[in-house]
């Protein structure tokens, strides 16, 4: 359903899913299968996604507006399906925004607890 | 490895189907070819373990989100049907005000019918809630009232009513005895208020026991409440609580007044509390004054003395309740007072034997009351749906009518694919902004009744008048099943018609025809405003015949105060003498020619009935009885035909003797000379008394115009009064009659309260102003009936000519004069009210012979009010059928010709 109140907040705290999916389509416009290559090559490996989660996801967040699908480009040679691109929409970043905020904020606690110093020792 | 592949690539293309059918249409391919690529890539970076773990991992993946995705998406259609919903509704809704705003007559008709019918349906169950309600504050869970019933031959002699008031050594009996129960006694009486800011004035007081306020439930706002129970009685000062409404009226809300004294009834009294806003006693006590001021019970002056009532068990004078404990029931508590008072009885048999206790849930009227109010409610209800009836009628005949000619747009929709759930959604909506317009019109009436009824009687109406959101909600619940159901199951019918039969057929109503339940609501209709009318009209004429007749006293140049002794603390001894003085200074005043006293004056709504009957005659008759003083009937101008009047030979201790009115004489004693007879009275306050008639008087008016005349007059020095008229005939002015009754009464006494004068005058005029309100309010309820059934008559005439359209066609096709098919429309209608004016002709035959209308013998005038309400009901039906008629004149021939 589309989000008609355009609220950040309305949508704040994100799955781990739509937020890691906003994060891989930073600038590009990216198809399912690269989105996940994405995410893999952006935290090293550390962070997967399976297809089952990230297209659940994807159908979410468009009925969200948080992304738009966009015509691929014409040099697509996959050879495969026709595939959709995925670009994150303007609310999709102040959606990400947001939800980095409220991470940042938690982590600005765990820093003034001290806690990675601890784990160090 | 490649069947190893092929089999993981099956079974996640088997776990896709965990996704949403609309999911997998949009997203399946490129899912497919995701996974076979991470597949791949696992395989060629990982080795197949990892590839084939990864495998099944992603199927479980697969699965989990597809669940979740449909779940997701159940959510979100729910939401949208929800929305489409409301969307429709607007839809329907905007349309039906279209479709409604374009049948301007069948909407006006509707609306009307329903806004007068509720009207009258809500007015009524306002008013009966006024009848019946607990006074504010009260706590009634727990609360009972205290009776007697009479048994044996006090029962053949008072009746089976219960006795509502106790003599006070019977009282002090049951509050003292352990009978599961904090019992209160209490009286209301008129006392002179006065202190060193407020000038002497009347107050009505509650007179209560201990404990009142406690029992009740109620606290006072400032200050406490009267002895609580178990306080010392003996040592405790008088004191009173004041009623919020006089402290902010006589007292300007002053905050000191807790505390301060104040002179009641001679007796000096500390004020210790004032009652919380709106409460107004434990009574509903809806035509009295209401309570200044509770004051304790042994204050009241015919306890305070000794020589007093307060330990004579036969005079009954306080009334009993009390709050049960929380381990007693009502009917253990029932059974210890009866016990008790038939120990009482076998104690003390001259005064209570044949007086059992009982013991009975609380009303706010009191036991008597309520089975009165039980009576006057089943009416009230009855009107109620006879009034609701007329608009179910009326609105379904309405609705059928449009139903009807809506026939074919309704199979033409049907036909376009319209499902006849979406026709029921249409003609449901249209039902619904019916019933809103009926239902705000209603509560228009009421609102704009209840302002008028407030203008009226000049002052602000009790709360149980005013429109609230429970009303509205009522009215609004109301008008919508109404409309639902009387206007909707029309609709059905119609919504279910042959699509190609009402298609094929353009000429009006298809193949409806107006069957035998129209001709039976038409008749009920044209029959049901009949009772009302003839009501109404013999009403204004007994207003005419009652303002017209000889009333049988002089009542220009008659001035009358009253003034209360015992309120004034006045001993029964005192009295006598300030009543002559008073009679004597008042002679002397410049213009009065003749000077009386008596309990009670012609026309001032005060009945005095008391049952009296031949010495020896079980008849008893009813019988106005007025105590009265020397030269009464002259003063009053009251002819004397035979015998004398009361005299100064009449005087307490000589021979108990009355003077009947003639028609009492002619009831008692047809064809007989009534004077030196002897009568029994059941004297109010007494045991049966055997009187000599010693004069007949002529009839004369009694406490109102238009009620019956037998009446009694009895020396007032033989029965004494706390409360009487002082009255003088007077050739002066009313001004100078005031100030002459102000300076008599301040001269006698200046503690006294300031008198109030009313003028024989005043009494007739208020009573003539009192049968025009009956005959309006009369009239009022006719015109509603009139113009219900008028309504009701015009959507069944008209269903008839909708329905015959093509006869009408075919017969002025056939050479048939318009004037000619008017007339047979209006003979058709004739032939539809016949039925129900003659039953309705049965119903007012019946009203009138139940209910004692008037006191006047009717005479030719009854059949003259019966044929004058057959002709109006039947010129309102013929006037409510002639615009159907002048449409069915109107009919094109080519449309019947068509039609087939």
């Amino acid at each position: 359903m589309p989000n008609r109140s355009q609220d950040p907040a309305a949508l704040i705290p994100l799955k781990h899913s739509t937020y890691r999916v906003l994060l891989a389509l930073a600038d590009d416009e990216l198809h399912g299968y690269a989105i996940m290559q994405a995410l893999a090559e952006m935290t090293e490996g550390r962070e997967t996604i399976l297809p089952g989660t990230l297209y659940a996801a994807l159908a979410r967040m468009v009925d969200d507006e948080l992304i738009e699908i966009v015509a691929g480009p014409s040099d697509d040679a996959s050879g495969g399906p026709q595939r959709r691109y995925y670009r994150r929409t303007e609310f999709g970043c102040a959606v990400a925004r947001a939800e980095s905020e409220r991470m940042g904020a938690l982590l600005d606690i765990a820093q003034a607890q001290d806690i990675f110093a601890r784990e160090a020792k | 490895m490649r069947l190893v592949r092929a089999t993981i690539a099956r079974a996640y293309a088997l776990s896709l189907r965990a996704f949403p059918r609309r999911h997998r249409v949009d997203y399946r391919a490129e899912m497919v070819e995701s996974f076979d690529r991470a597949l791949s890539a696992q395989w060629r970076d990982r080795g197949r373990w990892r590839a084939l773990r990864f495998g099944a991992i992603a199927c479980l993946d697969v699965v989990g989100a597809g669940i979740g995705e449909r779940r997701r998406q159940r959510r979100r259609a729910r939401k949208l049907t929800l929305i489409d919903l409301l969307g429709n509704l607007g839809r329907d809704l905007k349309l039906a005000l279209r479709s409604l705003r374009q049948a301007r007559t069948f909407t006006v008709v509707c609306a009307v019918s329903l806004g007068l019918g509720l009207g009258v349906v809500l007015a009524i169950s306002m008013f009966l809630r006024m009848l019946t309600a607990t006074p504010p504050g009260v706590d009634a869970d727990g609360l009972v009232e205290l009776v007697i019933t009479p048994q044996g031959p006090l029962r053949a002699k008072v009746g089976s009513w219960a006795i509502e008031t106790w003599s006070y050594p019977d009282f002090q009996d049951v509050r003292d005895a352990d009978v599961g129960m904090q019992v209160v006694g209490w009286l209301v009486d008129d006392g002179v208020l006065s202190s060193t800011t407020v000038a002497p004035q009347t107050a009505s007081a509650m007179f209560v026991s201990e404990g009142y306020f406690e029992t009740v439930g109620v606290m006072p706002q400032q200050g406490r409440a009267l002895d609580p129970v178990g306080a010392d009685r003996s040592s405790a000062q008088p004191v009173l609580v004041v009623s919020h409404r006089l402290w902010q009226s006589r007292f300007d809300s002053d905050p000191g007044l807790v505390g301060s004294v104040l002179t009641f009834n001679r007796v000096e009294h500390v004020v210790v509390g004032v009652a919380p806003e709106g409460f107004r006693g434990h009574f509903n006590r809806r035509a009295a004054t209401p309570v200044d001021l509770w004051v304790p019970l042994r204050g009241h002056p015919l306890l305070a003395d000794e020589a007093g009532v307060r330990h004579e068990r036969g005079v009954d004078l306080v009334r009993v309740f009390a709050r049960l404990s929380p381990d007693t029931t009502l009917a253990e508590a029932d059974a210890s007072v009866a016990s008790l008072m038939s120990g009482l009885a076998q104690q003390f048999p001259a005064t209570n034997e044949y007086r059992a206790g009982s013991v009975q849930v609380y009303t706010s009227t009191g036991v008597n009351q309520l089975l009165e109010m039980g009576i006057v409610s089943v009416m009230f209800f009855g009107l109620s749906g006879m009034v609701l009836i007329v608009v179910c009628l009326n609105v379904a005949g309405m609705v059928l009518v449009r139903s009807a000619t809506r026939e074919q747009e309704l199979a033409v929709r049907q036909a376009l694919g319209a499902s006849r759930g979406r026709l029921l959604g249409c003609l449901m909506s249209e039902a619904v902004v019916l019933a809103l317009a009926g239902g705000i019109l209603g509560l228009a009436v009421v609102y704009g009744g209840t302002a008028a009824l407030a203008w009226w009687l000049e002052g602000p109406l009790p709360d149980e008048l005013r429109l609230n959101a429970a009303r509205v909600a009522e009215g609004l619940a109301l008008a919508l099943a109404t409309t639902v159901i009387f206007g909707l199951l029309p609709s059905v019918r119609f919504s279910r018609s042959g699509m190609f039969r009402a298609i094929k057929d353009d000429a009006g109503a298809g193949s409806w025809r107006v069957g035998r339940v129209h001709r039976l609501a038409a008749a009920l209709q044209a029959g049901i405003a009949l009772p009302f009318l003839v009501l109404g009209g013999l009403l204004l004429d007994s207003a005419r015949v009652t303002a017209t007749a000889d009333l049988g006293f002089a009542s220009e140049g008659l001035y009358a105060s009253a003034l209360s002794l015992s309120a004034a603390g006045y001993s029964d001894e005192d009295r006598p003498f300030f009543i002559r003085e008073a009679q004597e200074k008042l002679r002397q005043a410049a213009g009065v020619t003749s000077v009386t006293v008596a309990d009670g004056l012609p026309l001032d709504y005060q009945p005095r009935r008391t049952r009296v009957s031949r010495e020896g005659d079980p008849v008893l008759v009813r019988a106005q009885t007025t105590r009265v003083g020397l030269g009464h009937l002259g003063t009053l101008g009251i002819p004397l035909l035979r015998g004398r009047d009361i005299s100064d030979q009449d005087h307490a201790g000589s021979e108990l003797v009355a003077v009947l009115s003639e028609s009492l004489a002619m009831r008692l004693f047809p064809g007989e000379q009534a004077l030196g007879q002897r009568i029994e009275s059941d004297l109010q306050g007494d045991r049966a008394r055997s009187l000599t008639v010693v004069g007949v008087a002529a009839d004369v008016a009694t406490y109102q115009m238009q009620t019956a005349r037998p009446q009694i007059f009895i020396p007032l020095a033989q029965h004494p009064a706390a409360r009487i008229f002082l009255i003088a005939r007077a050739s002066a002015d009313e001004l100078s009659m005031r100030t002459a009754f102000e300076e008599v009464i301040a001269d006698l006494d200046p503690e006294f309260s300031r008198p109030t004068v009313v003028t024989g005058a005043r009494l007739v005029r208020d009573n003539i102003g009192d049968l025009i309100q009956q005959s309006t309010l009369a009239g009022i309820v006719a015109v509603v009936a009139l113009a219900l059934s008028a309504l009701g008559i015009y959507g069944v005439v008209a269903f008839m000519v909708a329905s015959r359209t093509r006869e009408m066609g075919v017969r002025i096709a056939l050479g048939a004069s318009r004037r000619h098919v008017v007339v047979a429309v209006l003979v058709d209608t004739c032939k539809l009210a016949l039925p129900g004016l003659l039953l309705g002709l049965l119903g007012a035959r019946v009203a009138v012979r139940q209910t004692n209308l008037v006191w006047h013998h009717l005479g030719a005038v009854e059949p003259v009010a019966y044929a004058l309400a057959i002709g109006a009901a039947l010129a309102v039906a013929l006037a409510a059928s002639l615009p159907s008629a002048n449409r069915a004149a109107a009919v094109a021939p080519i449309e019947a010709i068509r039609a087939d």
